[in-house]
């Protein structure tokens, strides 16, 4: 009796772990993760606007339609990114998310408390290499830190009222991120 | 900053209200969007997807109520485009701190409630 109860609970503890293993593993092996699916339409180091969702087609599930977005997929392995958003009359938001889909920092026009939001994305490894004093005369120098080298920026810009999505759009279609030259190593002689 | 209320599923025959009282959950601005089970947005005459807290027709003392339901309704109609099933997400966003870690009584989330089948 004691036997069939042991082998119960061990099959069931068994069950377990796999079962919370392959929940885990689950989002690191999907193929058609939202890097995949908007890679084909968005180039590398650049923003891309999103076409607004309509019932025949949208570019991901559970797209808000009352808002203009875009993206722009990253890869920080030919230096740091500059990215700049210009704030939208109504609600601004950038977030960003690992190659791996989890959202890891993001900023809206009232946090950033300026008309442009502008912003350095590295990597740690790049963010040691800038100089310290240049951080500290930069004070108002947002820097961010990307735990992984590729990943996505999503900007968002709300248009409270359909009147105002053009508007919308225009400060979505205004945003740029590009690379920037590596910064410059303090010399040593 | 945005988070989706629980993502509640509804069938399309029946008419439900979504009604707000005047406390909703502090934010800058909110939206109420309807969507099939796989995400995407429900064709419809009139191409009206959801309502932002900017677009709806409020009382005199603030609050409101949307009809969701597949034929037209006076006031903020929400149309289902005849769908089986459908989700409401509403997403609050630039909410004050504190408003996605409290449950309950402290943050009041809207009524919904079904008036049955017309």
């Amino acid at each position: 009796m004691i036997r069939w109860l042991l082998l119960i609970l061990g099959g069931a503890l068994l069950g377990g772990i796999v079962h919370l293993a392959s929940v885990i593993i689950l989002p690191r092996t999907a193929t058609q993760d939202a890097y995949a699916r908007l890679a084909p339409i968005a180039p590398v180091n650049s923003v891309v606007a999103l076409p607004a969702p309509t019932p025949e087609k949208a570019v991901m599930p559970f797209m808000d339609p009352a808002f203009a977005s875009a993206i722009c997929l990253y890869d920080l392995s030919q230096g740091p990114l500059k990215l700049t958003v210009p704030v939208s009359p109504a609600y601004t938001s950038i977030s960003f998310y690992t190659r791996n889909n989890v959202a890891y920092y993001a900023i809206n026009d009232r946090a950033a408390g300026r008309r442009v939001i502008e912003l350095d994305l590295m990597t740690t490894a790049q963010h040691d290499q800038v100089p310290e004093d240049e951080e500290i005369t930069a004070a108002d120098r947002l820097i961010v830190e990307s735990p992984t080298p590729t990943g996505i920026i999503a900007i968002r810009a709300m248009a409270p009222e359909p009147g105002l999505m053009r508007v919308a759009q225009g400060a979505v279609a205004a945003s740029r991120c590009a690379t920037q030259a590596e910064p410059a190593r303090p010399q040593r002689k | 900053m945005s988070y989706n209320n629980s993502n509640t599923t509804f069938t399309g025959l029946a008419v439900s209200t979504m009604g707000m009282g005047r406390s909703t959950p502090v934010a800058r601005f909110w939206t109420l969007t309807l969507y099939n089970a796989d995400g995407g947005l429900v064709a419809n005459s009139t191409n009206r997807y959801g309502f932002t807290s900017q677009e709806i027709v409020r009382r005199s003392d603030g609050s409101f109520e949307i009809v969701v339901a597949p034929r037209a309704n006076a006031g903020n109609w929400l149309p289902t485009g005849g769908v089986d099933r459908y989700e409401l997400v509403l997403r609050l966003y630039d909410t004050a701190v504190g408003v996605s870690t409290k449950a309950g009584r402290e943050v009041p989330m809207p009524d919904v409630t079904t008036r049955g089948c017309p």
